[in-house]
């Protein structure tokens, strides 16, 4: 049982493959998007969305690019995706924010969640002791610790 | 019930496709496993040795998709683990209640696993607190012990099949690691196919995140009990050493961890 999960309340997994399902069952059942995308002949390819996912599981809120000029392919789009009720996540205490792209075949590239600045040790690694921080001092010396990991 | 394959092709023209068979089966194992993990950072003259690791848990496998090229992808979700050091009580591990996905034909190897951000890296609440880290990234190998696709050969007979497990954690991050071992049936028991392994490690991988190009060697040994009729694995006890070593695009260290897994699956259900 998680800490921050209320009692009787069943576990609940919101992983990057429920939200993808979850994105894609929206876009197949929100007709007006799917007229739109198979009729338009200038569909923007492709089209990106973010968007934020409260721990209620509600969409608060889903923004296309503004660049984008298709504006009623990417209305639709962002109203489909605040249809969706995704699953509470319990696991994380915080809103989760997602990017995704959309083509006129749907789905063409998964949800991913931005990294906090140094939040991973190098994949694979276990230290269990050694903060992600402090293996880059110790790596790179401690003088060039900014915001030069990416 | 019946699966569906979600691709978006599929969505767009209504196909679907069903393996109701498929869609009725699903297993969980109870896990356990030691690390134990000592590491150099070379031409820094830093060293830790012998950090070690319990971890426990269930490991459940669902059936997701049926995929247009007839791979199958599974949902895996940790349920119940609980991790700590060699020697103190374990604690709950913050594994519980995340998942990731597989894909792989039936039966077979694993071919990709995606998701593995969510078992890696350090709790959102404090980045910075040792107890948040979670230790999906290092035991990544329990994919592989309850997926590890033996060959099919008679008893007395022995052939080389890879075990492998490409993990992955976002784009330009993966670890791809091979255990290429030679496999001997031993014997029908009760039902069950009783085979040992035996072989080295190796593989490759990339950290986009911190500049890193991986290798990996090392060795792996174990034995495994199958279902007869299913080919599901009912007990594997293993014991892998896993090194790593990592060069970094802006430093002139090396660093290296070499990673002993001593455990067990056992098929619940």
């Amino acid at each position: 049982m998680l800490a921050n999960q209320p009692q009787g309340v069943p576990l609940l997994y919101l992983s990057e493959e429920v939200v993808r399902r979850s994105i894609e069952s929206a876009w197949e059942t929100f007709e007006p998007c799917g007229d739109a995308a198979l009729e338009s002949t200038t569909l923007p390819e492709p089209l990106t969305v973010s968007f934020v996912i409260e721990r209620n599981g509600l969409v608060s809120s889903a923004t296309p690019d503004n660049n984008q000029e298709n504006t009623a392919y990417s209305e639709c789009l962002t109203q489909a995706l605040t249809t969706i009720d995704f699953p509470q996540h319990w696991e994380n205490p915080l809103a989760l924010r997602y990017v995704f792209t959309m083509g006129s075949a749907g789905l063409i590239k998964y949800p991913r969640i931005p990294l906090p600045q140094r939040s991973y040790l190098p994949i694979g690694l276990g230290f269990f002791g050694l903060t992600p921080d402090l293996l880059h001092d110790l790596l790179f010396g401690a003088e060039s610790s900014g915001d030069n990991i990416e | 019930m019946s699966l569906v394959v979600s691709g978006c092709v599929n969505q767009l023209t209504g196909v679907e496709i069903t393996r109701p068979e498929l869609a009725a089966s699903g297993s969980s194992w109870n896990v356990s496993a030691e690390a134990v993990l000592n590491t150099d950072i070379l031409g820094r003259d830093f060293s830790v040795d012998d950090t070690s690791i319990n971890i426990s848990g269930v490991l459940r496998e669902r059936p997701l998709h049926l995929n247009a090229d007839e791979t199958e992808t599974w949902l895996l979700e940790y349920l119940d683990f609980s991790q700590g050091p060699v020697g103190s009580s374990l604690s709950t591990s913050n594994l519980t209640g995340k998942a990731i996905t597989i894909r792989r034909f039936p039966g077979e190897q694993v071919l990709e696993i995606s998701g593995g951000e969510h078992l890696s890296g350090f709790g959102q609440d404090d980045e910075q607190a040792l107890e948040t880290q979670r230790a999906g990234g290092v035991f990544d190998i329990l994919l592989a012990v309850v997926n590890p696709a033996p060959p099919p050969i008679e008893v007395g007979e022995a052939r080389l099949k890879m075990i492998r497990w490409p993990f992955s954690a976002q784009r330009g991050r993966n670890l791809r690691s091979y255990a290429n071992v030679t496999w001997s049936h031993i014997a029908h028991e009760n039902g069950l196919i009783h085979m040992t392994y035996e072989g080295t490690m190796s593989g490759q991988g990339r950290d986009s995140l911190w500049g890193s190009e991986i290798e990996v060697t090392g060795e792996a040994s174990g034995e495994v009990w199958l279902d007869e009729v299913s080919g599901e694995v009912r007990v594997h006890n293993f014991d892998w050493l896993r090194v790593l070593s990592y060069g970094f695009s802006d430093s002139d260290a090396r660093l290296s961890q070499s990673q002993h897994f001593t455990g067990a699956a056992q098929w619940l259900e």
